[in-house]
């Protein structure tokens, strides 16, 4: 299969400075992240508080605030090209025309000053070369096959007008206007209610079946979403890939044990004594990491190894990668 | 089979137009004709979407609906069987209302917005002591010290301040606050929503195990059907302000009777 | 124990640390505080009366007393010329001495008799900011000037402040009728000619210090009403209040111990500007001759008299006080600016 999209050995870090004694400190959010994405495949990115995923999809987009913010190393080939090395107005063809982006909030995509038409035209007549009528007619049509009825008139509306679960779907519109091939989809359904969160992640299905919209990145925190909407998944914890596979396989036979217990109490498994199974402690806080492996804390199956060092990420079964020492090179089968 | 709330015909309205003369407003209704029981030593569920009302019940449970919107119309009875007594709770002024306070306590959504950023652990804990009991300084720090530590926490954290803690833990010292005046009643709205998973679980059973340390009846307010699934004796569906199912958890969930209550399970992505 | 100490996370001391890397801001304060409360001491370094005399085997303290003119045998009545003294004892040559604090000149007493040319004078070696027109000592004048403009200045922004701040919890916490009352009363009292009532109640009651400042707080209480009823309709809809009341709080305690704690950034912001802005009204006022009457120290009455002669000849009585008045002012400024600094929750970030 051909890949799309590869990042290689990504380094995103944070600076800030610590209170008392004005010490830099370094968060390192992406903490060299290696990924590819195939045509025509939706790759779920799962992970909390603290897992990286986010700042890994910023980055494609080069959103990263600086000063506190960088992209310290590693390159992003989109069909072929370190995307990381444009800036500017070439790396402008880039966002919205290739790659596009839909944020949790939905007020992050949509200004509220704008009516949709103009918001959506701007996207249009940006990239593709249309007029503003042609642009508008366009628009009417995405919002239709969004599924928003009365689209030709309610396109004149303002942001607010509209429910979170419609503003997404004005979201959507927006980021397929200009014909993407990738789109990025930040954690889009994690402020609505359930039964939205559905109607949208069916339209996202739906969309695949485009013909120049060829992958999709969905971020979340819900290996439950995940199961039933993406092809494959990876799963990031501190900054780090800890196992990459195809879904199935995932749920099927997890083999990092962050990813078990992340199974487990997703689906508020019970155990022996009627308790509900958990990760001991807490999320990781970046500027407390432990040494080797960064699991290592929480982790219930660990050998001396880990708390020395880091495990590589390595291909145990055929794509199925995993990130641990309780898995070695000699075991591949 | 005692039952510690008796909700008959609740509705509450609140005005989208506000009159500061006169009460020629327009109302919105949250709830309407909501009626349950809230049996002694159960986990009842409150199940529903973004509008469905659970959270006015929950407030109107904790006797809050005033406070936060005075022109608020409540209607209806909330019988309140505690204590021997039968009262209800919208009637309830001053010091009776303080007595229910220390029956009936909560635990909210967001630990970082319930609590004050400017108070330690141990100050935030320690309020409902001062309010409600008459204990000494001495006998409300043991009492702090010994909640903290049934909650997961250390004595030591008794000084520090919230911004100190992890998101879990915040939420542990919310919930701390509630059981320190050993309440009969827990009302908790969606305690668990804001936290990561893995966090989540241990929460839940923290839940649990103050459920049986305490003797609490709970009702709990989610949206989330695993946890339902695994918490909840009985459950009560909303949508837009009215019950639309209710009953013992596992037969709603195997046989809803609701096309509303269907709709919901099958949007909800279970592994 | 259950002290809320100073941990280095309590809010308060986090906002310490950051004004305290505001280099500007933090050496300002330091240095205003010390010079504040040095010129509290002003009586025991710039005064005419001497710290200690020793008279005939007795002891005398006159900065703390008064005493009469004829203990020391000189005069008939008032108070001895202990300048004048200091020299009769010098020429004696006896155990006698006076010890006169380090500037020997008062800032009300008069001049006359010990200048020789008609006041006012220029600086010299001996009135080192020269003398006004009553003869009176510019230097004591305006260090002790120091002391009156700043107190005033703290005086009415704390009391308008207070009364400000008083109604803006009343007025963003009960809302309603409560609310519509405090808003128009803001509204009136914003309308409100201000100088033609200072002048119209100036020229009634030559006021005092005290009546000064009542005055202008009855007057300015309003500025900070407005962002403090911000601020608490903000705080008061938000969870901690309401587990607040689940915990049995009453209004009183939930608007003392949790909103109004939380409602103090425009508070702290705009305090040290409202200082520097009262300070400069003072001397406007005094310029004017509506504020603070003579012999009270004022550095907008030098500038007055420097002013009224017709060309700039008095330039000492202008430029000096109006260079202490712009040194304090800039100090207060960058006090300011680092509580701002401190207080500000945003970070600031570019996205390129």
């Amino acid at each position: 299969m051909k890949k799309i999209l590869q990042i290689l050995n990504l380094k995103t870090y944070f600076f800030t400075a610590d209170e008392k004694s004005n010490k830099e400190i370094v968060l390192k959010a992406v903490d060299d992240v290696s990924l590819d994405v195939y045509e025509d495949e939706i790759l779920g990115i799962v992970g909390e508080s603290g897992s990286g995923k986010t700042v890994t999809a910023q980055s494609i987009m080069q959103l990263i605030p600086e000063p506190s913010g960088k992209i310290v190393s590693g390159e992003i080939f989109y069909k072929g090209e370190d995307i990381l090395k444009r800036h500017g107005e070439e790396l402008r063809k880039i966002r919205g025309k290739e790659i596009a982006y839909i944020f949790q909030e939905t007020y992050s995509s949509l200004n509220p000053v704008l009516t949709i038409e103009e918001q959506i035209c701007e996207v249009i007549t940006t990239h593709l070369d249309k007029s503003y009528e042609e642009a508008a007619e366009i628009s009417a049509g995405l919002l239709e096959s969004m599924g928003i009825k009365d689209a030709a008139d309610r396109i004149k509306d303002y942001p607010h007008q509209f429910s979170g679960g419609m503003r997404q779907r004005i979201a959507l519109a927006m980021a397929l206007a200009a014909k993407p091939a990738l789109l990025i989809a930040d954690e889009p359904t994690t402020m609505l209610d359930v039964t939205i969160q559905k109607q949208i992640l069916d339209l996202f299905l739906s969309i695949k079946k485009n013909k120049t919209l060829t992958s999709v990145i969905f971020i979340t925190h819900n290996l439950g979403l995940v199961s039933k909407y993406c092809d494959r998944v990876a799963v990031m914890y501190a900054g780090k890939i800890q196992e990459i596979s195809a879904v199935e396989e995932l749920i099927k036979s997890p083999l990092h044990p962050y990813t078990k217990g992340l199974l487990y109490a997703s689906a508020f498994v019970k155990d022996k004594d009627n308790k509900v199974y958990t990760i001991p402690g807490n999320t990781p806080s970046l500027k407390e990491l432990p040494q080797g492996c960064k699991f290592c804390n929480r982790c219930t199956e660990t050998t001396d190894n880990c708390f020395i060092d880091e495990p590589p990420l390595i291909e145990i079964k055929p794509n199925h990668f995993v990130r641990c020492h309780l898995y070695r090179e000699d075991d591949i089968k | 089979m005692n039952k510690m709330f008796e909700i008959k015909d609740l509705s509450v309205k609140y005005s989208s137009k506000k009159k500061v003369f006169g009460n020629k407003g327009k109302y919105v209704n949250a709830v309407e004709g909501v009626s349950f029981d809230f049996i002694k030593g159960e986990v009842l569920g409150i199940v529903g979407e973004s509008g469905s009302g659970k959270s006015t019940v929950s407030r109107t449970l904790l006797s809050i609906i005033k406070q936060i919107d005075k022109s608020s119309i409540v209607c209806g009875s909330v019988l309140y069987n505690g204590g021997g007594k039968s009262i209800d709770l919208l009637k309830a002024k001053g010091k009776e209302l303080k007595q229910i306070r220390k029956k009936i306590q909560g635990v909210f959504q967001d630990p970082d917005s319930s609590m004050n950023q400017r108070l330690t652990a141990g100050k935030i804990i320690e309020e409902p002591l001062l309010n409600l009991t008459n204990l000494n300084k001495n006998e409300r720090e043991e009492k702090i010290k010994d909640v903290l530590k049934k909650c997961g926490l250390s004595e030591d954290d008794i000084n520090k301040y919230p911004n100190e803690f992890s998101a879990g833990q915040k939420q542990r010292i919310c919930i701390a606050r509630a059981i320190v005046v050993e309440p009969e009643i827990l009302i908790a709205d969606e305690p668990l929503s804001s936290l990561d998973i893995s966090i989540q679980a241990q929460i839940l059973n923290l839940f649990v195990d103050l459920k049986e340390k305490y003797n609490l009846s709970i009702i709990f307010i989610t949206h989330d059907l695993n946890i339902v699934k695994v918490f909840c004796d009985r459950i009560i569906v909303m949508q837009n302000g009215k019950i639309v199912e209710q009953g013992i958890t596992s037969e709603v969930l195997a046989n809803p009777k609701d096309e509303y209550t269907k709709t919901l399970f099958t949007s909800n992505v279970t592994l | 124990m259950m002290k809320q100490q100073s941990n280095i996370n309590s809010l308060f001391h986090k906002r310490w640390l950051k004004f305290r890397l505001h280099k500007r801001g933090y050496y300002s304060l330091y240095i205003t505080v010390i010079l504040y409360a040095l010129s509290f001491f002003l009586p025991l370094l710039v005064n005419k009366d001497p710290l200690l005399v020793r008279y005939d085997g007795n002891y005398y303290f006159p900065v703390f007393k008064y005493y009469s003119a004829t203990t020391f045998n000189v005069g008939s009545n008032g108070e001895a010329n202990y300048r004048k003294l200091k020299q009769s004892f010098k020429v004696k040559n006896n155990d006698d001495f006076v010890l006169m604090p380090f500037y020997p000149y008062g800032p009300t007493e008069n001049l006359l008799d010990e200048l020789n040319i008609i006041p006012p004078t220029k600086p010299s070696a001996v009135n080192w900011f020269g003398t006004d027109d009553r003869g009176r000592d510019v230097f004591a004048r305006v260090l002790y000037g120091f002391n009156v403009s700043v107190s005033f200045g703290l005086l009415v922004t704390f009391f308008s402040f207070l009364l400000g701040t008083i109604a803006g919890a009343l007025s963003g916490f009960y809302g309603g009728k409560t609310d519509m009352f405090f808003q128009r009363a803001v509204e009136v009292w914003a309308a409100l000619p201000f100088l033609y009532l200072i002048i119209i109640l100036s020229s009634i009651i030559t006021p005092g210090f005290s009546l000064l400042t009542f005055i202008l707080v009855l007057l300015n209480w309003v500025g900070i009403t407005l962002y403090v009823r911000g601020e608490v309709l903000r705080e008061k809809s938000k969870e901690y209040v309401f587990a607040s009341y689940v915990s049995g709080s009453s209004k009183f305690r939930i608007i003392t111990k949790h909103i109004l704690p939380n409602s103090i950034s425009p508070i702290v912001t705009f305090a040290p500007f409202a200082v520097v802005g009262n300070i400069a009204l003072l001397v406007s006022l005094d310029f004017l001759g509506f504020g603070l009457q003579p012999p009270t120290a004022s550095w907008g009455q030098l500038i007055q008299q420097g002013m009224s002669y017709p060309t700039l000849d008095r330039w000492w009585l202008i430029i000096i006080p109006l260079v202490f008045q712009f040194a304090t002012l800039i100090l207060i400024v960058f006090i300011g600016e680092g509580f701002r600094d401190a207080f500000d929750s945003k970070q600031y970030s570019r996205l390129k």
